[in-house]
């Protein structure tokens, strides 16, 4: 009778712990099974139009760049070119629309289609060398003008003597803060959750242990005229006489000289823009 | 006495649903014959359907044979100047006051298994308990000082202005069957808490309403329970004036008499439901009115049951977040 007593009232507590135990082994279970989704873009990741690698080199960065790709799922893109764009405008305004046209043509996204990725566009065309990045999704999210700046100082280390490793320092920088913004996440949720674990529990079984244990006394239900004969009441003498008056005064401390300031935070950073079919970009750029 | 089923020969009750009396073996409705016993024999009486030895207190004016559950009516603590003018018969049976409980405390999750267990409930017992009705007429006289304050602001200055009334009342007030329990084992303040009674059910006294459950004569005559009664006619009196005078910032009485005139008390039966349970050596007893089904009564607390359900939803609450945060450190 108690023990079926005790499983009736814990059943939804118990079903709790039971989805979270499932939900814990189906995780580690799939921990390392994480699939991308966006199977309509190209499966070429590497466009050197400026023909400024080898065959074996852009090979090697092919198979390094599906390789970080699963570790921090996203797309990762290097394109070469060398062309006069500053005929078509702006400099920077240009390669940032061409590098942004790009990943929305090919349709580019790890997680969906104009999803989570990172395109880099190097110009390598006489007297406008310079290369900028093409950010969306998670990674427009997470790089502000810090990570941004991080990516492109990883590419101007090498890129005047080994394009190869700048390109390949841009794959790692890409995917290395990719994968440290997701852990510190985690990181700082997981160990909060610990906490918790440690804090909440005590005070829900105090405040459900006081809440049940607690008993409110019985209360009266006789009113004040329970007892009393019906019309039985009579004012004899109601009477209210005014006696005296007295009126005092305070003068009012006041206080001057308050000021009130607000603070303006002005934010700068992440340079968001929409590329020609709409989708929100970042990323940042350097002329050589 | 005791009533006996023309039919059978069982003992007939009063059954509160039906109202009426009632055999409870051959389902006979006033059927009853009352049969007259000698008795008491010192400190105990002698059954006379199966002859067992029945002890009674000083008091009691009904009683059950523990060995054939016959209940007896003891004639003289129902006569003469025991006789109550009053009784007012159970209106809620022991089915639906075991029912009530259940209900009422059905969500006390720390109260011991058994504690309404139909074995436990079973042990309910319904007791007729002796009450003095007073009827009184009052009069008081009131004065108080009463203040009105008023505040308000005129360029640098606060002002506040306090003007002083005198309050005076004269109020008559008829008070007519306040109740005082006249049984020195029940507990004064849960008899008051069992207020108010319908008097409208209030019947003239019969004997055979007191068959099928326990009984008291009154233990002390009404003159001492006056002062009781009139604390609670006070309160009442005071809550009446209180109404008279308000719109006052405060008001501090000055002086406050009441006379109480042409008393008249009348001895009456009252309907209460018994449940005795013991838990852990001590005794928790819960009072029903008969009439209104008020209850009265502090459920005990089983240690191991808090020790069991504490332990249970901090452990599953600390596994569920344990789980949580190494499910979002495996994502």
């Amino acid at each position: 009778m108690a023990v079926k007593q005790y499983f009736k009232y814990f059943m939804g507590l118990f079903i709790a712990l039971g989805a979270a135990l499932v939900i814990f082994i189906v995780t580690l279970l799939g921990r390392d099974s994480a699939e991308r989704s966006n199977h309509n873009a190209p499966a070429e990741r590497v466009y050197d139009y400026a023909e400024v690698l080898s065959d074996e080199e852009e090979e090697k960065l092919r198979s390094y760049i599906a390789e970080c790709e699963q570790k921090a799922r996203i797309d990762i893109i290097v394109v070469t070119i060398n062309e006069d764009v500053e005929s078509q405008g702006d400099w920077e305004s240009v390669m940032e629309a061409r590098a942004d046209d790009f990943y929305d043509h090919n349709s580019y996204g790890f997680d969906k289609v104009y999803g989570d990725g990172i395109l880099l566009l190097d110009n390598y065309f006489e007297g406008q060398m310079g290369t900028v990045t093409s950010t969306c999704g998670r990674v427009f999210e997470e790089f502000g003008y810090y990570e941004n700046e991080k990516v492109l100082d990883a590419v101007y280390n090498y890129i005047e003597t080994d394009p190869y490793r700048a390109y390949r320092a841009f794959v790692s920088t890409s995917t290395n803060l990719m994968t440290a913004s997701e852990m510190s996440v985690l990181n700082n949720l997981a160990p909060g959750l610990l906490f918790m674990a440690l804090i909440c529990p005590p005070i829900v079984t105090l405040i459900f242990g006081f809440a049940k244990v607690r008993q409110p006394k019985a209360k009266k239900t006789t009113q004040p005229g329970t007892y009393l004969a019906d019309s039985s009441v009579q004012m004899n003498v109601n009477t209210d006489t005014f006696l005296r008056e007295n009126t005092v005064s305070r003068r009012i401390e006041t206080s001057s000289g308050s000021s009130s300031s607000t603070r303006s935070r002005s934010g700068g950073g992440g340079g968001a823009r929409r590329s020609s079919s709409g989708v929100r970009h970042g990323g940042g750029s350097r002329r050589r | 006495m005791i009533f006996k089923c023309k039919n059978c020969g069982g003992n007939t009750v009063y059954s509160p649903e039906k109202k009426q009396m009632h055999c409870p073996y051959c389902d006979g409705a006033e059927t009853q014959d009352r049969f007259d016993f000698p008795e008491f024999e010192g400190n105990y009486t002698i059954c006379p359907n199966c002859r067992g030895e029945i002890s009674t207190d000083v008091h009691t004016a009904s009683s059950r044979c523990p060995y054939c559950d016959t209940y007896l009516i003891f004639n003289e603590r129902v006569e003469g100047e025991y006789l109550p003018a009053y009784v007012l018969p159970f209106q809620i049976g022991k089915d639906k006051c075991k029912e009530m409980l259940k209900e009422q405390f059905k969500k006390k999750t720390f109260a011991p298994t058994d504690f309404l267990s139909e074995a436990r409930l079973e042990t309910i017992e319904g007791d007729y308990v002796p009450f003095w009705l007073f009827d009184y007429d009052s009069v008081t006289d009131f004065t108080a000082e009463g203040r009105k304050v008023r505040r308000w602001t005129s360029g640098n200055y606060q002002y506040t202005e306090t003007s002083y009334y005198e309050i005076r009342r004269n109020m008559s007030a008829g008070f007519r069957k306040v109740p005082a329990d006249a049984s020195t084992p029940m507990p004064d303040e849960v008899m008051d808490l069992m207020e108010p009674y319908d008097y409208t059910q209030l019947q003239k006294f019969e004997p055979q309403f007191l068959s099928g459950f326990m009984s008291e004569k009154f233990n002390l005559p009404a003159i001492k329970y006056v002062d009781r009664v009139k604390v609670k006619m006070q309160e009442s009196i005071d809550a009446y004036l209180k109404g008279t005078y308000t719109g006052y910032s405060s008001v501090s009485p000055l002086s406050k008499t009441t006379q109480y005139n042409n008393e008249q008390t009348h001895y009456a039966l009252l309907p209460v439901w018994v449940y005795h349970y013991e838990y852990a050596g001590k005794k928790y007893p819960f009072y029903v009115n008969g009439q209104t089904g008020k209850i009265v009564g502090k459920v005990p607390v089983s240690l191991p049951k808090v020790l069991a359900y504490g332990g249970t939803l901090w452990g599953a609450l600390a596994l569920i977040l344990v789980l949580l945060s190494f499910t979002f450190r495996f994502m």
